[in-house]
């Protein structure tokens, strides 16, 4: 089963300048938001749940991009939630490059593990292209970028 | 930490492994660009974990997780999540108590 993510996609699921600038509070930051958009509960047991995810490898790309994500108990429905920092993230000790693109996925807990991964992928393709990627890290509207979020995922 | 928060946790850290564990979603991630070397490392943190937690649990969680795969589900309008049998009226709805499906034994998370 696909998830579909790119019309469900609203401008309350884009934070256009992350206030915080290291991993564990930027996961802190996310599930908080997941939690305001109703899309999950418990954002402290969710951030945990995201930080273990990190603790099987980071979830940081090239070309600063991260793409943390969680299939949790804690999860109503399918999220993507991107988040954006123009200063950079310090995302864990063995990551050099800063992080100024944060796609989080978030698959409900009946969600095959295949589903999520192809969820995943999809974020990580859309992340990948390289104009696509320029455009969603210089635009400065929500509902614009919410729009291009549209555009570029499959 | 609380018996439903342990819970939840250790459901979810078993969904993460089984992702890690099999060999396509492996291949997968891997091949998007993410290492994963900690295998190992989620394998202690769930050693750890179970021994915080009450040792009943642990035995309702490991026989409902051999039976179905996910022991732990949520319960909606005093139904079951895992087997959809509507729960009597004297199962307590304790938002902060799990307490375990006389129906299908899974154990149940009220919120």
């Amino acid at each position: 089963m696909s998830i579909s993510i790119g019309p469900a996609l609203h401008p309350a699921q884009i934070i256009s300048e992350l206030k915080n600038r290291r991993r564990d509070s930027v996961l802190g930051e996310l599930s908080r938001r997941a939690e305001a958009v109703g899309a999950a509960r418990e954002p402290r047991l969710l951030q945990a749940a995201l930080l273990m995810r990190e603790r099987l490898g980071p979830t940081s790309l090239t070309h600063g991009v991260a793409v943390p994500n969680a299939r949790s108990f804690l999860i109503i429905e399918p999220l993507l939630l991107v988040g954006r920092s123009r200063r950079g993230i310090v995302w864990g000790t063995a990551v050099a490059e800063p992080v100024h693109l944060v796609l989080l996925v978030l698959s409900p807990p009946e969600t095959s593990a295949a589903a999520h991964v192809d969820f995943v992928s999809r974020a990580v393709a859309a992340a990948r292209a390289a104009r696509a990627r320029q455009r969603l890290l210089e635009s400065d509207r929500p509902a614009e970028l919410a729009e291009l979020l549209r555009e570029v995922l499959p | 930490m609380t018996a439903w928060r342990a819970l939840v946790r250790r459901h979810d850290l078993d969904l993460l492994l089984v992702e890690a564990r099999s060999p396509g979603p492996r291949r997968r991630t891997q091949g998007m660009g993410f290492a994963l070397p900690g295998l190992a490392v989620l394998e202690r943190a769930r050693a750890q974990l179970d021994a915080r937690l009450e040792r009943h649990w642990l035995h309702a969680y490991e026989r409902a997780r051999r039976r179905y795969g996910r022991a732990v589900v949520a319960v909606r309008a005093r139904v079951c999540q895992g087997c959809y049998i509507t729960l009597p009226t004297s199962a307590a709805a304790n938002a902060d108590t799990p307490t375990v499906c006389e129906s299908c034994g899974r154990i149940l998370i009220w919120r």
